[in-house]
């Protein structure tokens, strides 16, 4: 099983498919960068911007495991949460 | 020319010596007048002897007339159907009457029914085998080669026709031959013809199945004659093969039709058996015709509704295995004659329904894969209105925070990006349901990475971009700008050591071509790369290297679009153990270079 069997969109053309997944993305994203301002207190957030405007991804990797030891855990989880919700809508939507 | 070279060939002179005991210098004589009076026609330049059917009775008729002949009782054992022939001819004694022509011809007719259907059986068995062992082919890895075993398939299919054809058609010219007692010369050189012709095809099946199963041993690729488009189904191949072929048909040889008042023929179908046949037919014709107008109806109406375009190209591949049905039908129907034998008309039919099933299945497999698409359109249409509903939460958050958070998000996100923090997290994680699968050789990796990178600064066209020697601040660079090559961000120190090292001497020896000089350098680099496992690579050049805290911003991000890069490799398996795939070797090696 994976996340396109998962969804029931194994056999949607490719095009539609490429692009759904694009969105997809998107959100998780999203959801993940509200989680690690979640997990910041104050004066991390504030650290947190200011390396994040210095674009150094190396800078950023080390702020970021030093600040949130579990990180790669939180994106598993947040990952595994986005694709229940979309499998609960689609059921809430048959 | 030695007379013993004609002797195959001319079957008078064999019927002579043979049969009639006459003396190697009768035999001339007897061949010299033949010549002289023109039955006999020699080809001087390719030192053949020709003669017509015609001819050939002739002599026979001239040389009865003059001669006694006794009738040897016992004929030596032969084999092939030229033989069989042969041996029918060599048997037209003068004493011999129709009767005992057509009982030989009815033999050959009979041995040959007799052997057809053993070597059909043969064949099927060995195709049985094959579809075996090609259904434990890996669909995708050897794609290619289920290709080539489906065109040995179609090729026994034709022959399969072919043999039922023969078979239909040599048991005509049999009947024929009894209404039609002047035409019997002619019957049997048709059916030693048509004998000849059916084994040769079946001989050439065995060979390309023998091969088939050879080539699938050695696990390569299967010897199938000239490449077809492989999106060609086999239905219709089976038909573009056998409207190539130049096996004869009925029309061929020009039959001329039986009139059925002539004379009783006791083979012929009961009208029972005839009714049966007409209305398999016409239920046939009618389920075509019907399944044919719903496809068209569905093309119609799915291009009315802007459906998937592979949603309406199945359907045309649908409707074209019907036309290919509908096709076959009228070719059978037109290769029947009222007074076949009920044993032609029980074979006609089971092509018929085999291939009706055949198509049957095809089209019930293209069902399957349009709803099946359809399925994953509608559920493509929840996931946007679920995104939808999510974005919408995400900007109901208080304004304060959500602007926030853009702000953030629009600066972290190539940040994130560019770390290997998030993508190697997307490009392999394991899913909650298994654990163990991961999004791996999925367009979703490939996806997002594209998709994201469209408003992000690198790209991935930057990939195979060259690195400016002058931001790496490293030793071995030194070098690299002094000869102006490119910077291979991924060389260990003691490649660099050894590029240096052949650069200095190439120039020191003033023979310097930078062509030679990347070229050893990638035979050394590839030497030392290609007995590694994918997972060592993976190891050794990208993760080490990813977080290098000496490396520069931009050597890190070259890294970074290089991994992006390779996670675009479909089925890309981070953790083999096997040798690394050629793709991946090629990528890095087009790097290097």
């Amino acid at each position: 099983m994976n996340i396109l069997n998962d969804l029931g969109i194994e056999n949607l053309p490719e095009d539609e498919k490429k692009n759904l997944l694009a969105s997809l993305s998107e959100s998780f994203l999203r959801r993940i960068t509200v989680r690690i301002y979640e997990n910041l207190d104050e004066t991390d957030q504030t650290e947190f911007e200011k390396i994040a405007a210095e674009n150094n991804p190396a800078k950023l990797e080390e702020f970021l495991k030093s600040k949130i030891p579990n990180i790669e855990e939180i994106q598993k989880k947040e990952l595994e949460e986005l694709v229940r919700e979309i499998k609960d809508f689609q059921a809430e939507n048959k | 020319m030695a007379l013993s070279a004609k002797k195959a060939s001319l079957n008078v002179l064999r019927f002579m010596k043979n049969r009639a005991n006459y003396s190697e210098e009768k035999i001339k004589n007897l061949y010299d007048r033949l010549k002289s009076s023109g039955i006999v026609t020699v080809d001087n330049e390719k030192e053949n002897v020709t003669i017509s059917i015609k001819d050939l009775e002739r002599a026979k008729k001239s040389l009865s007339k003059k001669t006694k002949i006794t009738q040897k009782p016992n004929l030596p054992p032969e084999n092939t159907a030229e033989e069989k022939g042969s041996e029918i001819i060599d048997n037209i004694q003068p004493e011999s009457n129709q009767e005992k022509i057509l009982e030989k011809l009815a033999d050959i007719v009979k041995n040959f029914t007799r052997d057809i259907e053993s070597q059909i059986e043969i064949l099927k068995k060995e195709e049985e085998k094959l579809r075996g062992e090609a259904k434990k082919l890996d669909p995708i890895k050897n794609a290619q080669a289920i290709a080539e075993i489906e065109k040995v398939f179609t090729g026994l299919r034709e022959v399969f026709i072919a043999c039922n054809r023969a078979r239909g058609e040599v048991t005509f010219l049999g009947q024929d031959a009894k209404n039609h007692p002047e035409k019997t010369a002619d019957s049997i050189a048709k059916a030693q013809y048509l004998v000849t012709e059916t084994e040769k095809k079946i001989e050439e099946s065995k060979t390309l199945l023998q091969k088939a199963f050879e080539s699938l041993l050695k696990n390569e690729s299967l010897p199938v004659s000239e490449p077809e488009d492989a999106d060609k189904s086999t239905i219709r191949k089976i038909n573009e093969k056998r409207n190539n072929t130049s096996f004869a048909t009925a029309e061929d040889a020009k039959f001329e039709p039986v009139n059925p008042n002539e004379k009783e023929n006791t083979t012929q179908p009961s009208a029972e058996e005839l009714r049966e046949f007409q209305d398999f037919f016409d239920q046939l014709k009618l389920t075509t015709k019907t399944n044919l107008d719903k496809i068209n109806q569905s093309i119609e109406s799915e291009n009315a509704k802007n459906s998937p375009s592979s949603t309406v190209k199945y359907l045309k591949q649908a409707k074209n295995a019907l036309g290919n049905l509908w096709e076959e039908m009228n070719t059978q129907i037109k290769s029947i004659n009222p007074l076949s034998p009920p044993a032609n008309l029980r074979e006609t039919k089971k092509i018929l329904s085999d291939l009706a099933a055949e198509t049957g299945d095809y089209i019930s497999g293209i069902g399957r894969k349009i709803a099946s698409e359809t399925r994953s359109v509608r559920n493509a249409e929840k996931i946007r209105g679920f995104l939808n509903r999510h974005d919408g939460n995400f900007k109901s958050l208080s304004k304060k925070i959500t602007e926030k958070l853009n702000l953030i998000y629009k600066i972290i996100k190539p940040n994130l990006l560019r770390t290997s923090l998030i993508v190697p997290f997307l490009i392999a994680f394991p899913t909650q349901e298994t654990g163990q699968e991961n999004f791996r050789g999925m367009n979703f990796k490939t996806t997002t990475v594209d998709s994201i990178q469209k408003d992000n600064q690198p790209t991935l066209d930057s990939l195979f971009a060259e690195t400016n020697p002058d931001t790496i601040n490293t030793a071995q660079t030194e070098t690299a700008r002094k000869f102006g090559y490119r910077v291979n961000p991924f060389l260990s120190p003691e490649d660099a050591r050894l590029r240096d090292s052949l650069a200095e001497e190439n120039m020191a020896d003033n023979r310097f071509d930078m062509l030679t000089f990347n070229s050893k350098i990638a035979k050394a680099e590839y030497d030392k790369i290609k007995n590694i496992s994918t997972s060592e690579f993976m190891e050794k050049y990208l993760k080490n290297k990813i977080s290098d805290s000496t490396a520069s911003e931009q050597e890190l991000e070259h890294r970074q679009n290089f991994a992006l890069q390779i996670s675009r490799i479909k089925n890309f398996n981070f953790d083999s153990k096997e040798p690394l795939e050629d793709e991946l070797i090629k990528m890095y090696y087009k790097k290097t270079k």
